[in-house]
């Protein structure tokens, strides 16, 4: 994977050699303004629809694995 | 050549026979799944599969043309399948199984079994347009490739040859429409994925402008670039079924609130006085010679048609290979962040949360999805931020800019849509690099963002080659007509593979 990613890496590179000085970046192709909504109330996803899938539940929770040790 | 069976033709006739009383929905319904049931684990085409719901869609589907509901509703009636990239419903409001609820996968070991809560967009607005979802295909994992190979359930094989790849990503929805299994299948496209399989599968592949199509419910690779469309037997059927999944959503703050106009209607066949365009840069070297004749062919029917035929040059062409493996790699990365192990899918059970992160994406991504997230990673992080990612934006910039100066003088492009023909299965798997490059001719489009569509346009050693219409943007309407009516003058809409038999 090494050597393929060297090699992806190098014909990306190629792009050094175009001249951007004058151009700006185009991170998308719509004119894209804040898209604002009414804040409207309503109901959520069920509880139990969304631990559906939960690899690790207890209870009504996600259950994860240990997040701070002692001494970290 | 004889005509294809029912199973095999367009929506179009399949529609017409329906409005005769000539078959039925159960009927087309079953004919599919007979067709799924003889190659669809020896093409490998399908990843989920819910007959049961297919027919009980297919009776409620009769029910409403015996009505005299089709009039209007072109869709009513006629199977399809989703790539397995679209979630469908498959859990009840209580969290239960939806009985014949699909799963799915996005191709991926990391979403094997996932049940979604909710349907896609394009999910809802097919269901509402009478159409009967008979499975999802498969596909290159999280829509990343260009032959199916990419797939964590293994490759798709070409109806045309069956040693062959169908192209990808939406490889499993190419070879299942030019197979018989569905009338028509929705694809996504991020830098070719619906245009390039459909030219090696011999069918019409449409990626709409960026923003005419929703994406909620489409599981994100390039938010940027990502757009949803049709593979199908016939350009109308394209238009058919863009009218039914285009228009404003609101929870996809990128599409945009265009009217959508009859796409059918803009079929006339008359191409006469349009100015096509044919950028001299997309008949690359390396481009397979058969399949440059095949286009050169195609080219000089639209001129007899009456289209005025126009020399035109876009220099950025092949910068557009190393923009699009910046822009999208970085956009992935970012997206598929979320797979952590933790609130669904894949988890490897580790004790403690980085281990469990590491074995968990270890071992559920497969190698280009891993390539592509460390190549994506690396553009965006300090120090390189501004020579790869920014440096691309701004190099998209300029291949947006010419193609808006190109498509300022011209109403459509004409180009090759793939440089070659469906190669072997392994043939390009150990060569990302090359496997790159079959993207070359459409990636660009979608950097633009720009509508495109890939119409069969011949043979080249007994497999299907596509030439390819670009249009401005949400101009769907010249870019089918221009397609339709070299489809129409072109005498290839009937050609099958050899599947297409009893």
């Amino acid at each position: 994977m090494q050597a393929q990613l060297a090699r992806i890496l190098e014909a990306i590179e190629t792009l050094r050699d175009v001249d951007t000085s004058h151009v700006g970046p185009t991170a998308s192709v719509i004119q894209l303004e804040n898209v604002m909504r009414e804040d409207v109330a309503s109901a959520p996803m069920p509880r139990e629809v969304t631990l559906a899938n939960a690899p690790l539940r207890d209870g009504e929770f996600l259950r994860v694995p240990t997040v701070l040790e002692e001494g970290r | 050549m004889s005509a294809p069976l029912l199973v095999d033709r367009s929506i179009t006739e399949a529609a017409a026979a329906l409005a005769a009383g000539e078959t039925s929905a159960l009927e087309l319904t079953d004919a599919c799944l007979a067709r799924i049931e003889r190659d669809a684990s020896r093409l490998n085409t399908f990843l989920a599969l819910d007959p049961d719901g297919a027919r009980a869609t297919a009776d409620a589907a009769d029910l409403a043309l015996a009505r005299g509901e089709g009039a209007n509703r072109p869709l009513l009636g006629i199977p399809y399948a989703l790539k397995d990239i679209f979630v469908t419903r498959a859990l009840d409001a209580d969290g239960n199984d939806l009985s014949g609820g699909l799963a799915t996968t996005a191709g991926s070991r990391i979403l094997e079994g996932y049940r979604s809560p909710y349907p896609s967009a394009a999910q809802e607005r097919l269901e509402a347009a009478g159409a009967i979802l008979l499975g999802k295909t498969n596909c290159d994992e999280f829509a990343m490739g260009s032959s199916n190979e990419n797939s964590a359930y293994g490759p798709v094989r070409n109806p045309w040859d069956e040693s062959a790849v169908p192209g990808g990503s939406s490889g499993g929805s190419s070879a299942a429409v030019a197979g018989g299994q569905a009338f028509f299948a929705l694809g996504t496209d991020t830098g070719g994925s619906i245009r390039q399989p459909a030219s090696l599968t011999g069918t019409v592949g449409l990626k709409p402008t960026y923003g005419r199509v929703s994406r909620f419910g489409m599981i994100a690779f390039a938010s940027s670039l990502d757009q949803a469309g049709p593979l199908t037997r016939s350009v109308r059927d394209a238009a058919l079924v863009l009218g039914a999944i285009a228009g404003h959503d609101p929870r996809d703050s990128t599409s945009v609130e265009t009217p959508v106009p009859d796409y059918a209607a803009a079929l006339t066949g008359d191409v006469r006085g349009l100015r096509l365009g044919v950028p001299r840069e997309y008949f690359v070297a390396g481009m397979e010679p058969g399949v440059e004749a095949a286009v050169r062919a195609a080219l000089l029917l639209m001129r007899e048609l009456g289209a005025e035929m126009v020399d035109v040059s876009l220099p950025s062409t092949d910068r557009g290979l190393a923009t699009y493996y910046i822009i999208a790699p970085a956009e992935a990365s970012a997206n598929l962040a979320r797979f952590d192990g933790v609130r669904y899918g894949l988890s490897a059970g580790a004790d403690e949360l980085w281990e469990n992160y590491t074995h968990t994406r270890g071992s559920g991504f497969g190698p280009e999805v891993k390539r592509r997230i460390m190549l994506g990673t690396y553009a965006l992080s300090a120090g390189y931020y501004d020579a790869y990612y920014v440096k691309a934006q701004q190099v998209r910039t300029l291949i947006k800019a010419e193609f808006d100066e190109v498509l300022g003088t011209v109403e459509a492009i004409l180009a090759p849509t793939s440089p070659n023909v469906a190669f072997p299965i392994g043939a390009k798997v150990d060569d990302p690099l090359a496997m790159y490059l079959n993207d070359a001719c459409t990636l660009p489009v979608n950097i633009a963002g720009l509508p495109g569509i890939s119409v069969p346009c011949g043979l080249s050693e007994g497999k299907p080659v596509g030439l390819q219409v670009i249009g401005r943007a949400f101009d769907e309407s010249t870019v089918l007509r221009v397609a339709d009516a070299y489809e129409r003058a072109a005498g290839f809409a009937d050609l099958r593979a050899p599947t297409a038999r009893a």
